[in-house]
């Protein structure tokens, strides 16, 4: 693909990511992909398992947390973790924001570091000339 | 971005934040700390975090940060707050992900000597005793079960025969929040929780086996049952993923509710409710599940330990045994009294990697305890020493019954990994007579010791300004991580 899709920051106690996208839907899928890359080798993970997240949220901000916790989940109740997400629907209106995605993956025996939530601190989705940023902090 | 000269230094250990500083602060910022590590503090951004819980709602005579003080999220650890009751409000990022993540320290009349041939057998049987790692690996419960944990914490453990009642009553609370109704947890955080009890899983969490090197109190170590030369064994943790869903759901549900109440805040993180109205009633009666789950969780855990103990000395050291000195909670909301403008009011005392540390008199703790105060535990970073100290009148007077809880990262876990590989960190430990056993490597290095604040000043400064005082100090001979 190119170009970064996210970057490690450096967090005193906590774990964060910058991620980027050309529009929201590959921000959401970059951030998911930041998130698994920090616990597993996402590289070396199947796609066998297979996961529907529907979503609905107050704005766009709480909708990208909500998206990460429903994987961190998923993650820890079937012991998986994914690697490919198709945002299939996200859109935004005055009532709030939605999404419907899927999320693919496979079985992992450990990971290298445990995520316990997503955080909304620093989180501020902001539009550049290239698409969409933001970074994010994540509570291990 | 604050600096210096922004500071205040009103005692010798103590600094103040004004309330006039930033115009959204509804009460002065109070900093334990010495310069040096104040000057650290002014490094990263916890001190605007500090000043960001001045701002919620309800909050009474200042917030307060610990001299453990480091960057988290929403608050920062090191953290602590009041809030009057009832209207003044409950934030689940101020409580933070892992709910009741806390210190269990059993201490045992086996000497330091004795265990030693052992240590390495002792580790490694603790590993496989206590589950510890990625999700599940605990033990299996049905809902119906763990509706039961979390209304009754240490009593279902005890009751299930895994631990004695003596274990119980040596546990902040007595292992048991009233007020929780597990109706108001979410069908995530069971299927999470009803695999994952009596397991350690990872991160900072560990076990760790010390020697009781030195001791400053002798009449509270003998009422705490320390001895000199004898070993304790420390537990690491929280409420697991069953916690961690219940800080996403009440995180996520109050974002739609702030507008309704009224509140603006500077960090979403900090999300809050007023504490009387029907989302904080809810939200407390979950955290109150979630804080007795973690009160189990240790005390299973306690179980594995001496199973393993078993399993070790059985045919080698007859008669040992390992007692409890005390559970505390670094991560919790709490409903108590504290004095205010010369009155006793009802508050939420939020403790963000901090710990309770009521003072002599405090009827809620074993009669024993009652005459010298509460046992208040600091875990070191790995391969450091470790703290037992007391609550005092001076931590009831001044900052709501509460002292640090550990020793503070200053090192992110990327430094750490950059500056040493696991395997040499495991080398080095070794050398140092501490034998360790890791789920991974990069876990191992990320938990460095450079990586901390050094512990020893952190209590040195709690005990100096009165906040706690220092009991004994355990220096670790075995370490487990997950």
């Amino acid at each position: 693909m190119g170009k970064a899709r996210f970057q490690e920051l450096e967090h005193t106690a906590d774990l964060a990511i910058r991620v980027w996208g050309k529009d929201l839907p590959e921000l959401f899928a970059n951030a998911a992909y930041g998130m698994f890359s920090l616990m597993v080798e996402v590289d070396k993970l199947g796609t066998e398992a297979e996961h529907i997240v529907s979503l609905q949220a107050v704005d766009r901000e709480a909708l990208l947390v909500d998206w990460l916790s429903e994987l961190l989940t998923l993650h820890d109740t079937h012991r998986q973790a994914y690697r490919e997400f198709l945002i299939r629907n996200l859109f935004l209106d005055e009532e709030g924001a939605k999404l419907e995605a899927i999320a693919l993956g496979g079985k992992i025996e450990g990971v290298k570091i445990v995520i316990k939530g997503v955080t909304y601190h620093d989180l501020h989705i902001e539009e550049t000339p290239q698409g969409y940023t933001t970074a994010l902090v994540f509570d291990i | 971005m604050i600096r210096r000269e922004d500071i205040k230094k009103i005692g010798p250990y103590l600094y103040e934040i004004p309330a006039s500083h930033r115009g959204d602060m509804r009460v002065p910022a109070r900093i334990y700390a010495d310069e040096e590590i104040l000057e650290d503090t002014l490094g990263d951004r916890s001190l605007e975090q500090l000043i960001n819980t001045a701002t919620l709602p309800g909050t009474v005579r200042y917030t307060l940060a610990m001299p453990d003080i480091h960057q988290g999220y929403g608050f920062p650890i090191g953290g602590v707050a009041a809030t009057r009751l009832p209207d003044g409000v409950i934030s689940p990022g101020g409580i933070g992900y892992d709910i009741n993540c806390g210190v269990r320290v059993l201490a045992s009349n086996l000497t330091k000597d004795e265990v030693m041939p052992y240590i390495r057998n002792l580790v490694e049987s603790m590993y496989r005793h206590v589950p510890s790692g990625l999700g599940a690996g605990g033990l299996k419960v049905s809902v119906a079960e763990l509706d039961e944990v979390a209304t009754r914490g240490g009593k279902w453990v005890v009751d299930k025969g895994y631990v004695p009642k003596e274990d119980l009553e040596r546990t902040e609370e007595f292992g048991h929040i009233p007020g929780a109704d597990p109706s108001k947890v979410s069908n995530h955080a069971k299927d999470r929780g009803r695999q994952q009890l009596g397991s350690l899983g990872s991160g900072n969490h560990f076990l760790e086996i010390d020697e009781i090197e030195e001791i400053y109190w002798p009449e509270a170590a003998e009422a705490f049952g320390l001895n000199q030369g004898h070993i304790a064994v420390q537990i690491h943790c929280g409420s697991r993923g069953y916690g961690h869903q219940v800080c996403t759901d009440y995180v996520r549900s109050m974002q739609g509710s702030l507008k309704k109440y009224g509140i603006e805040l500077p960090d979403r993180e900090l999300v809050c409710v007023p504490f009387n109205s029907p989302e904080g009633q809810s939200y407390f009666a979950a955290m109150a599940c979630a804080a007795n789950f973690a009160f189990a969780n240790r005390l299973r855990i306690a179980h594995g330990i001496r199973q393993a103990f078993e399993e070790v000395l059985s045919s080698k050291i007859p008669g040992w045994e390992l007692h409890s000195v005390y559970d505390i909670a670094h991560n919790i909301g709490k409903l108590e009294e504290h004095e205010v403008d010369g009155k006793k009011v009802k508050v939420c005392v939020h403790r963000k990697g901090a710990t309770r540390a009521f003072g002599p008199g405090f009827e809620g703790l074993p009669k024993e305890y009652q005459p010298l105060g509460q046992p208040v535990l600091v875990p070191g970073s790995m391969g450091t020493h470790s703290f037992i100290l007391a609550g005092t009148e001076g931590s009831m007077k001044m900052t709501f019954g509460s002292t640090c809880h550990g020793a503070g990262r200053t090192m992110s876990r990327a430094e750490a990994k950059r500056k040493i590989h696991g395997k040499e960190l495991e080398k080095q430990l070794e050398t140092q007579g501490i034998a360790v056993k890791a789920g991974s490597w990069a876990g191992l290095a990320e938990e460095a010791p450079f990586a901390y604040k050094d512990v020893e000043r952190v209590t040195d400064i709690v005990d100096k300004a009165g906040i706690a005082r220092k009991v004994a100090k355990l220096r670790p001979i075995g370490v487990m991580k997950g």
